[in-house]
């Protein structure tokens, strides 16, 4: 797969970057605005897909990426887990247990756990779709060879 | 490289060598085998009609228990993958075995009978006791809905119910995502084992 025009390239640059900001700001502040680490994750990994579509394939080591987003992935929904299993210790003792205080509704510290697990899940997602997208980009390269 | 299965697929739609009517005659109307590109082989009949089978009649079940939208989703949703099924299928060696039916095979398709007239009856009774259509009453929602503030300090209600209330179904929902990559990791492997280096 070969890169776009230069044109593709500098726009692919500079939006590239307004997406992963955004997807940042939906990860972190899902808890108080409308999004979340679903939605945000999915803007991150939009951000990275932009640019490899515009830059082509070859710019990118792109084995090394997907073993390192596959890493990501497995270890985010692991801390996911194991953050739900420290509910089990805390308070009234179930899974997936908000013990940390609610604090002041509509500020960025607030929520308990929440934002916490958003930010994680949002790190999860990310990681798998480019992880998904690197698994088929490299396929088709290698058939190609 | 060989031509693998998931490339014929990709060629099929994408490509679209020959039209999707061609594909509909040579998948679905001759019964005893299909072709395509003078390849010939046995289609398990069996298998295709029972998935089939079972998603629509998933949407007769939706229909009456007043789902429509799930019951459009539900019907997108099987004509694809009957689409992707025949396809697979058509394309692969596998063949069906014509073997003599025995007795475990007649306790088997009898259980089966019997558990399916059991649910049907049940789901019978089930759907009488139902509220009608747009005028659910609202047990749990109402509760998540009005406390859902103060309980979490979440001010966005669906991150509250998702990461507090239902923080397991949200579990799945991820597991979910993370089995997809496993699976297009897995069938995207080119790269197998390694082979061992042999000894001259």
């Amino acid at each position: 797969m070969e890169g776009m025009s230069v044109i593709v390239k500098k726009v692919a640059q500079l939006i590239s970057v307004l997406i992963f900001v955004f997807g940042m700001y939906s990860a972190t502040h899902g808890h108080i605005a409308p999004g979340g680490g679903f939605a945000g994750g999915v803007l991150l990994s939009g951000a990275f897909i932009l640019l490899i579509l515009a830059y082509g394939v070859g710019y990118f080591k792109l084995k090394q990426q997907r073993e390192a987003t596959s890493i990501f992935e497995s270890v985010s929904i692991l801390i996911a887990l194991l953050l739900a299993f420290t509910g089990l210790f805390a308070g009234s003792m179930y899974f997936f247990n908000n013990y940390l205080p609610p604090g002041t509704p509509g500020e960025l510290l607030s929520g308990g756990l929440i934002p916490i697990y958003n930010i994680i899940i949002g790190i999860k997602v990310a990681a798998t779709l480019s992880t998904i997208f690197f698994a088929l980009i490299i396929y088709k390269e290698e058939v190609r060879r | 490289m060989g031509y693998s299965r998931i490339d014929y697929i990709a060629d099929y739609f994408i490509k679209k060598e020959i039209g999707y009517g061609e594909f509909a005659y040579n998948y679905v109307s001759i019964n005893d085998n299909c072709r395509f590109n003078g390849n010939t082989c046995k289609r398990p009949d069996f298998f295709n009609n029972s998935t089939g089978f079972i998603g629509y009649g998933l949407v007769v079940c939706f229909l009456l228990l007043k789902a429509p939208e799930l019951a459009l989703v539900q019907i997108i949703l099987e004509t694809v993958t009957l689409i992707i099924v025949l396809a697979v299928v058509c394309d692969s060696s596998m063949k069906e075995i014509n073997e003599p039916i025995g007795k475990r095979d007649i306790i088997t398709y009898s259980l089966s009978f019997v558990l399916v007239a059991l649910f049907l009856y049940y789901f019978d009774k089930a759907i009488v006791g139902l509220d009608p259509f747009g005028e659910h009453t609202l047990r749990m929602s109402e509760m998540y809905v009005k406390e859902v503030l103060e309980l979490t300090g979440s001010a966005n209600l669906v991150k509250g119910v998702l990461w507090d209330f239902r923080g397991l179904d949200t579990l799945g929902e991820a597991t979910v995502l993370f089995t997809a990559a496993m699976g297009v990791l897995v069938i995207l492997r080119i790269t197998g084992k390694k082979q061992q280096p042999t000894k001259k």
